[in-house]
């Protein structure tokens, strides 16, 4: 204990006196929700007409698989994740790019890439709704000004997920961009000058130099936006509630608010709740399978 | 870097992509700064440039600050003291353990599983948390309290305080603090007297992004509260419903909303790409 960082401390038990404080905020709320979510999926409960849970086993979850609509809220979810990270880490990554080759206002670009993050996702969903208004919004005028024929948004079926996803990826690629940057500056030279000096071309140089040096960082951020856009809600909430025209934008999220917690069906909305936890496990597994486990935290 | 000279014209056609991804971003800000300076009258005409477009006016401003100031302030107001308390309480306790982590080698479960273990909670969707901490708030009589939302919210943001901490920690050498503990310093007052000022630049920029994520929560302030203690975030997505196509109106809001963890934010951009990694990615 005299020594820091001495491998064997005289007495073991006072370095847990450290994290203790943390362990026990994060086991009493995380830990409790966690294990109650649980207990109260394996019930029909509604808290205002019968206050005692029924026990009824897996049936809310097998009710939940066969229900369509929830099956088409898993589908919607997937296209969203799918859509809007796809969009985030091509932009981010080009944009990473020419940021790392700007010689001037290289800090005001930096800078003008933290509005949007530092933007609560709520007011960001509020914000575009505005402009996504058929008749008085931005984005039909300026479509009208290009000779465009204009788009009904979030108000009509089919663009309805289109929209969702265009104000993610507009909120989300800087995020995606100033991590890459930070990946790219961090890039040892000596391989580039190496490259130069056989004749590489530039595209050469990326795909076989930047690409394999930065997969750990691609990784990473790959995982952060994926597990992210999976849970989302406050964007989709503000821009889609009740899932938008046809339902095209309930994503699970929505489902568990829309269809379960709004009718007070509690055990059916942590039932949701479980199903989302395990397509997120499962996905990140599928992701950090496809890359060899390279988005460990060390 | 490898950096062959581009022809003129890539990097003209680069430099346009740039300003043309830059507006793209902040644009949405401007736009609601300049609605907040239009009349009624002007908002749906969409002018862009004041003084040339539009006669500029401060009547919303006005507007929002007297006739509705009430409905502001106290969403201001729970929104600051949440923040602050939440980033306060994360940062103590967080401090805490990411000294612990980063000096003491844990025996039974290894550092890097304390660690991930902590963070691990950042993962778990909010949408699957929410409906027993309802439960649980309600059981305490703590709906429509700060308290329940600043309990909710140093849960979520411990992992990014002790991750920074630790890292920062990390960082420094070790001769100082064991100078002070062979003076007979414990290893708290070490901590307290001599790592602490030391790594003051971490100490700030986790506090900020504690306060920029609490400020900026949504979900749980909008399930937890209802009346009382409706911080901003929740206040302005409701403003949607009652006003309408004003525009003005919810523009005023936003900006009142968005200052604050922005330009926090912009004070802290060294350590804000580790920070929101939870120090996955060295910024």
């Amino acid at each position: 204990m005299r020594r820091v960082g001495s491998p064997k401390s005289r007495r073991a038990l006072a370095p847990y006196c450290w994290v203790m404080p943390s362990v026990i905020v994060i086991v009493g709320v995380m830990g409790y929700a966690f294990a109650k979510g649980f207990s109260i999926s394996l019930t029909k409960w509604n808290p205002f007409l019968n206050p005692t849970p029924v026990p009824v086993g897996l049936g809310n979850y097998v009710k939940l698989l066969s229900d369509p609509l929830f099956r088409h809220s898993v589908y919607v979810t997937v296209v969203f994740a799918a859509g809007s990270v796809g969009a985030e880490m091509l932009l981010g990554m080009a944009g990473a790019l020419m940021v790392q080759k700007l010689r001037f206002l290289k800090g005001l670009v930096r800078t003008s890439m933290l509005i949007p993050m530092m933007l609560a996702p709520a007011i960001a969903g509020l914000i575009w709704k505005l402009f996504m208004d058929i008749d008085f919004g931005l984005l039909n005028y300026f479509l009208s000004l290009l000779g465009l024929p204009e788009i009904g948004w979030i108000a009509d079926k089919t663009w309805v997920l289109p929209s969702v996803v265009l104000v993610d990826v507009w909120q989300w690629t800087p995020f995606v961009v100033l991590i890459l940057l930070a990946g790219l500056q961090s890039l040892p030279p000596e391989p580039y000058e190496a490259a130069e000096i056989d004749g590489a071309t530039r595209l050469q140089a990326f795909r076989y130099i930047t690409l394999p040096l930065m997969k750990r960082v691609i990784v990473i951020t790959l995982l952060f936006r994926t597990i992210f856009s999976l849970r989302a809600f406050d964007t989709i909430f503000l821009l889609a509630r009740g899932g938008g025209p046809g339902q095209n934008a309930l994503t699970l999220s929505m489902y568990l608010y829309e269809r379960a917690y709004i009718p007070f069906h509690m055990g059916m909305a942590a039932t949701a709740s479980y199903i989302i936890l395990i397509i997120t496990l499962l996905i990140t597994a599928v992701i950090l399978g496809l890359t060899h486990g390279a988005g460990s935290t060390e | 870097m490898y950096r062959p000279q581009m022809p003129l014209w890539k990097r003209v056609l680069m430099s346009i992509a740039m300003v043309i991804a830059t507006v793209w971003l902040i644009f949405p800000i401007y736009w609601a700064v300049i609605t907040s300076l239009k009349k009624p009258a002007d908002v749906f005409k969409l002018s862009f440039i004041p003084f040339v477009q539009f006669r500029p006016t401060l009547e919303n401003w006005q507007t929002e600050l007297t006739l509705r100031a009430k409905e502001v302030f106290g969403g201001l107001s729970t929104s600051f003291i949440v923040a602050i308390s939440a980033a306060a309480v994360a940062l103590a306790i967080g401090t805490l353990a990411g000294y612990g982590l980063a000096r003491f080698r844990y025996q039974r479960w290894k550092n890097k599983d304390i660690a991930m273990w902590i963070l691990s909670q950042r993962f778990l969707p909010p949408a699957a948390t929410v409906i027993p901490f309802f439960l649980m708030m309600r059981k305490f009589g703590l709906i429509d309290s700060p308290l329940a939302l600043i309990l909710v919210n140093v849960t979520f943001t411990i992992p990014f305080t002790v991750m920074i901490l630790r890292d920062a920690f990390g960082e420094l050498p070790l001769e100082l603090e064991e100078s002070a503990l062979v003076d007979g310093c414990t290893p708290f007052q070490t901590l307290v007297w001599i790592a602490l000022p030391l790594v003051a630049p971490a100490l700030v920029s986790a506090a900020i992004i504690s306060f920029a994520f609490t400020w900026n929560e949504f979900l749980f302030a909008f399930i937890l509260t209802y009346s009382k203690a409706t911080p901003m975030t929740v206040i302005i997505a409701g403003t949607q419903d009652v006003q309408g196509v004003q525009f003005w109106y919810v523009s005023t809001r936003m900006l009142t909303a968005v200052i604050p963890p922005t330009i926090l934010a912009m004070a802290i951009q060294r350590y804000i790409v580790r920070g929101l990694t939870l120090g996955a990615v060295k910024g």
